[in-house]
Order: structure tokens, then C-alpha cells, then sequence
């Protein structure tokens, strides 16, 4: 038996990817795991520079430190363990910005340089994890 | 570390009320048949529980933060 495959000219035909939940499932998980952060920094033949930069594995403790937090409350706030499980991933998976940062920073030939980067998607999931956070105190009447 | 601080010092001075976090846990409580009064009705267990755990991040945040 032959497949009828998916046409873009079609406009009747849906394209697969929505109307299987797994598919969409599948790219949530996807998502949830691809967080990665690079940053390197080059300072050649220069003098007198100063680079400040946020600690990514600093900002990566406090992202873990906030989502550990969220999904003990959310387990001892809901009865039903299974559906505090399945409410904790979903919050993380839409709070989460996917993270593929790389920054590359070159300073050369360069005299009295002040430079200060910060991971920003790390900064935006921190934030976001704590607005959760407070949120979910406001529910539970504890805020 | 100081712009962490900022995000960090200048969200936990927002209340949530209304924001997109208060509505992405709504929606998700919601769909997952979990009704919002029900959570109001927390044990004093519960509630002390849910304290330690935010003492804890707190205490947490702080050392990390220095």
C-alpha cells in the first residue's frame, strides 16, 4: 500500500508534524536538552585590558538551583504525582529559552580595553524561572 | 556577575500578578485538570514545606551571588 506523502501546493493537506502529538512532543524534548554555552575570549599583543564576563556555569547553577525549586513545590502543592511531574517538565519546557550560545570576543593590538559580556539567554531563563517561581507562590498563597 | 544581580534583583521585585509566568502556569494547570482553589487550600505541613524550599533557594541564591 502506498503512502500519500505531504504536499506544500496542497493547502488541503496538513503537514504531518501537526497533527501527530509525538512529533510535537518529540521537538518540546528536543529543545529542553539543547542548551549550550561557549565563550571564548582572544587578547593578542594588547596592554592594560579588562575583561568581565558572567560566569556561565554560575548562571547554569542557579538555572538548576530554580527549576529543582519549582518542581519540589509543584509536587508537594498537587496530589496526584503523576500530574505534578507532567505540570513541572511542561513549565520548564515553555519557560526555557533554547540555549546555542557562542561568544567570541578578540581584542588585538589594543591599549586601556574594557569589556563586559553576559550570557543574555542564560540571564532571560533565570529570570523567567523566577517569575515562575513567584507565580506559583502567589497560587499557593504564600506571596 | 553584577548584570546577573540586576536581572535577578529586578525580577524578584516584580509582582507576578498577570505576567506571562502567572498565565503560562494557569494555562498549564488548567490543562492539566488541576483546579487553581485547590492549591489555596494547602495543609500548614504544606505551606511550611514550600517555605523551607524557598529559604533554601534563597540561601542558595545568596552564597552563589556572594
Amino acid at each position: 500500500m502506498s503512502r500519500r506523502n505531504w504536499n506544500a501546493l496542497n493547502a488541503s493537506c496538513s503537514h504531518p508534524s501537526f497533527r501527530d502529538p509525538e512529533v510535537e512532543q518529540t521537538a518540546k524534548q528536543k529543545s529542553k536538552t539543547s542548551q549550550y554555552s561557549e565563550e571564548l575570549i582572544y587578547i593578542i599583543d594588547s596592554a592594560d585590558v579588562e575583561v568581565t564576563t558572567t560566569e556561565t556555569q554560575v548562571a547554569l547553577s542557579i538555572q538548576a538551583a530554580l527549576q529543582a525549586a519549582i518542581a519540589i513545590i509543584v509536587n508537594i502543592s498537587i496530589a496526584d504525582s503523576q500530574k505534578a511531574d507532567q505540570v513541572a517538565q511542561e513549565l520548564f519546557q515553555n519557560a526555557s529559552v533554547r540555549q546555542t550560545n557562542r561568544q567570541k570576543t578578540f581584542i588585538k593590538n589594543s591599549r586601556g580595553v574594557r569589556v563586559t559580556t553576559t550570557d543574555t539567554d542564560i540571564a532571560v531563563n533565570i529570570q523567567v524561572l523566577i517569575q515562575v517561581l513567584l507565580a506559583l507562590l502567589v497560587k499557593v498563597d504564600l506571596l | 556577575m553584577d548584570n546577573l544581580k540586576k536581572v535577578i534583583d529586578s525580577t524578584l521585585r516584580v509582582h507576578p500578578s498577570g505576567s506571562m509566568a502567572d498565565m503560562l502556569l494557569t494555562e498549564t494547570l488548567r490543562k492539566h485538570g488541576i483546579q487553581e482553589s485547590s492549591l489555596k487550600n494547602l495543609s500548614s505541613d504544606q505551606k511550611k514545606r514550600i517555605n523551607q524550599v524557598v529559604s533554601n533557594i534563597q540561601a542558595e541564591l545568596g552564597k552563589i551571588l556572594g
